[in-house]
């Protein structure tokens, strides 16, 4: 067990430690109290009872890490013996020192009726964006033996069945959105557009039963390899005749394909690649430099990159992206993502202590999952056409904005992206770790606020405008499908620029509604794929 | 199973001391593609590696392949948007090898090395 000791610029505990002793003037002794401490370099431990709440005045974070109200055990970790004070206080010197808008936190007195949760939660900004949301929908915690866990890249446990939900309450709508190839799902026969309407007879849509809502609830989160459920579905455009065809799925270990697809449509003006990106993890590096080796062998002069589903991931898979699609002679020497920190670290990552330098365009493999150094191929475009939704998040978005900053036009088809050029090092202490942001990333014109995310011009949604269409997801038509809606919005633009189909109602777009997340819990059952872009049932409010 | 954990550079001084057979990247055999024991054996030398619990693995890993990639699995809020949107970890990679008639998985970026007893592998 470490014990932390005190070095003498631990100003404020002394005076606290003073003032709690009556001591600090005159010419009297020391109190006894006081000369233990001085005498017997004080732990934390010693004098958090005399802690004297101020607000403004901060110590350094570092004394109070890892200072536990139950510490673990295992010579992995350092925790110690202290209070739930001490975890609180730690977050507060914490934010202090890195949330990204630590001058918008109102500074609460730790030692207060806040768990070190509720406590946490109100660490944050109350800012919200021009369209009226809350500027940080990212604050959270999760146990850190669960966020700490492995996975062997694009491998995730479950069905292998996307879903989207149009509606969470009932009458419930909720769909299949894509299905990985190869997987229990694709084997049972399920396809994009099919709408779940019950799984082991008990009914999805309608149901306001709470045991039946746990029991839908189990069923979407597999937890046990094998566990197989019945889904009822009904496929796009069949009438609702009360009587559903049965797939019977089981959960495995789905090995999932970042590139979910890739085409190239041979049209009168050219030839158009079109690829589904769904996920940018390590696999991705050799499926995207394949499949953009192949879209050069085909001579596209034009490309549609489906990013409706893809929430981000590695930074430097979305680097390498840009790149392949941007060329050389566009991000030669210019800037893909730089990370911002608070006012406090101009020059230097708070986190890592390193140097900040501007993150480049990656003309080459990392050794992710190709080997390092290989250069990697290049479309050598001035424009991509970009199908977005509200799925479309963070890395995703930072293609997209460094794209813009390099003078590299984007046409967004499809809805406003999530709105998050933000970021951040998940930060263990006493066995939870804490997500709070840290960093803004911004482009090779220093542009990152995009809070409202980017929207195609027409949506008449609050966002950073980008030429394009608002189109909605189309569930009938599958994903590369010349007249799936997005997908034909872009190539019908690419003929005649600037023309949209009627654009939908603002209001209709969103197909994953986003709800605030300042309570946010969160969940470890959101590694399977047949739950992860999609929300547990929520009971009838 | 006893970790034996050591560097790879010593590992093939030690190997080459002793006059040992060479140590050769390995696969584990294509019928054990759906065999869970196997693979069970392989998630533990994993996890122990690094210290958590548990790991996911694909259920044909290491089948035609004697190297992997890990990262942090993905984590999504209750609304299904990736926590970590913005991942700076760079992936890890593990590689299986053969010596003899004993397995080994390395864990590359640490050059750590374990052998897996009761594992069977063939030379890749």
């Amino acid at each position: 067990m470490l014990r932390k000791s005190f070095s003498s610029g631990f100003l404020l505990l002394s005076s606290a430690i003073l003032t709690a002793c009556g001591g600090g003037g005159g010419n009297s002794s020391p109190p006894a109290v006081m000369q233990a401490v001085t005498n017997q370099d004080p732990t934390l431990n010693d004098v958090l009872p005399f802690m004297i709440f101020e607000a403004g005045v901060f110590e350094d974070a570092e004394i109070f890490a890892n200072a536990c109200e139950n510490p673990r055990s295992g010579s992995q970790y350092d925790d110690f013996q202290a209070n739930e004070l001490a975890e609180k206080y730690w977050l507060r010197s914490w934010s202090n020192e890195t949330y990204l808008w630590y001058d918008e936190i109102t500074d609460l007195d730790p030692d207060s009726a806040y768990d070190k949760f509720a406590y946490f939660d109100l660490l944050k900004t109350p800012a919200v964006t021009p369209s009226g949301a809350p500027r940080d929908q990212f604050h959270g915690t999760m146990d850190t033996g669960e966020y700490q866990q492995f996975s062997q890249s694009g491998v995730t446990f479950g069905y292998g069945a996307e879903l989207i939900y149009a509606r969470n309450d009932p009458p419930r709508e909720l769909y299949i959105a894509y299905v990985e190839p190869v997987s229990p799902a694709a084997g049972s026969g399920l396809q994009r557009g099919m709408r779940i309407m019950e799984i082991d007879g008990i009914d999805l849509v309608n149901t306001t039963s709470p045991a039946e809502i746990a029991m839908l609830n189990a069923a979407l989160s597999p937890e046990t390899n094998g566990e197989t459920h019945t889904l009822g579905v009904l496929a796009s455009g069949d009438p609702d005749t009360g009587t559903y065809p049965q797939h019977e799925v089981s959960a495995a270990s789905i090995t999932t394909s970042p590139v979910l697809s890739y085409d190239i449509k041979n049209t009168a003006s050219g030839n158009v690649g079109y690829l589904v990106f769904n996920n940018h993890v390590a696999t991705a590096e050799e499926e995207l430099a394949l499949v953009f080796e192949a879209l050069l062998d085909g001579s596209v002069n034009d490309l549609v990159l489906d990013l409706r589903y893809n929430g981000g991931g590695l930074l430097a898979i979305a680097s390498q992206l840009a790149y392949m699609i941007a060329g050389d002679a566009n991000t030669n020497g210019r800037v893909f993502e730089t990370l911002e920190f608070n006012d406090k670290h101009p020059t230097t990552n708070p986190v890592t202590m390193q140097a900040i330098t501007p993150g480049p365009f990656y003309k080459q493999a990392l050794g992710f999952s190709l080997a390092a150094g290989i250069a990697l191929p290049s479309l050598e475009l001035n424009r991509v056409f970009i199908i977005s939704g509200s799925g479309t998040c963070s890395a995703s978005e930072s293609i997209i904005n460094s794209l813009n900053g390099i003078g590299v036009e984007v046409i967004l088809i499809g809805d406003t992206t999530c709105g998050k050029p933000f970021g951040f090092y998940p930060q263990d202490n006493c066995g939870t770790t804490y997500f709070t942001i840290q960093f803004k990333g911004v482009n090779d014109i220093g542009f990152g606020d995009y809070e409202d995310g980017f929207t195609p011009l027409n949506s008449g949604k609050t966002g950073i405008t980008l030429p394009g269409c608002a189109v909605l997801d189309d569930l009938s038509k599958g994903l590369g499908d010349p007249a799936e809606a997005r997908l034909a919005a872009a190539l019908a633009y690419r003929d005649a620029p600037g023309t949209c189909p009627a654009p939908p109602p603002a209001s209709s777009l969103s197909t994953i509604t986003i709800s605030p997340l300042d309570q946010l819990s969160l969940q470890p059952v959101t590694q399977d794929t047949f739950v992860r872009n999609n929300r547990i049932l929520g009971l009838p409010q | 199973m006893k970790p034996c954990k050591f560097p790879v550079l010593v590992l093939l001084f030690m190997l080459g001391s002793c006059g040992a057979t060479e140590l050769l990247p390995a696969q584990r055999p294509a019928s054990q593609a759906g065999d869970n024991a196997s693979k069970a054996l392989i998630e533990q030398s994993i996890a122990s590696m690094l210290n958590q619990n548990s790991v996911l693995l694909a259920d044909d890993v290491f089948v035609g392949a004697s190297e992997i990639v890990l990262e942090r699995s993905s984590v999504t809020d209750s609304e299904g948007l990736r926590i970590q949107g913005r991942e700076l970890q760079a992936p890890i990679h593990f590689r299986l090898w053969k010596q003899g008639d004993a397995c080994f998985l390395e864990y590359v970026e640490t050059e750590q090395m374990q052998e897996i007893p009761g594992l069977s592998c063939e030379v890749l």
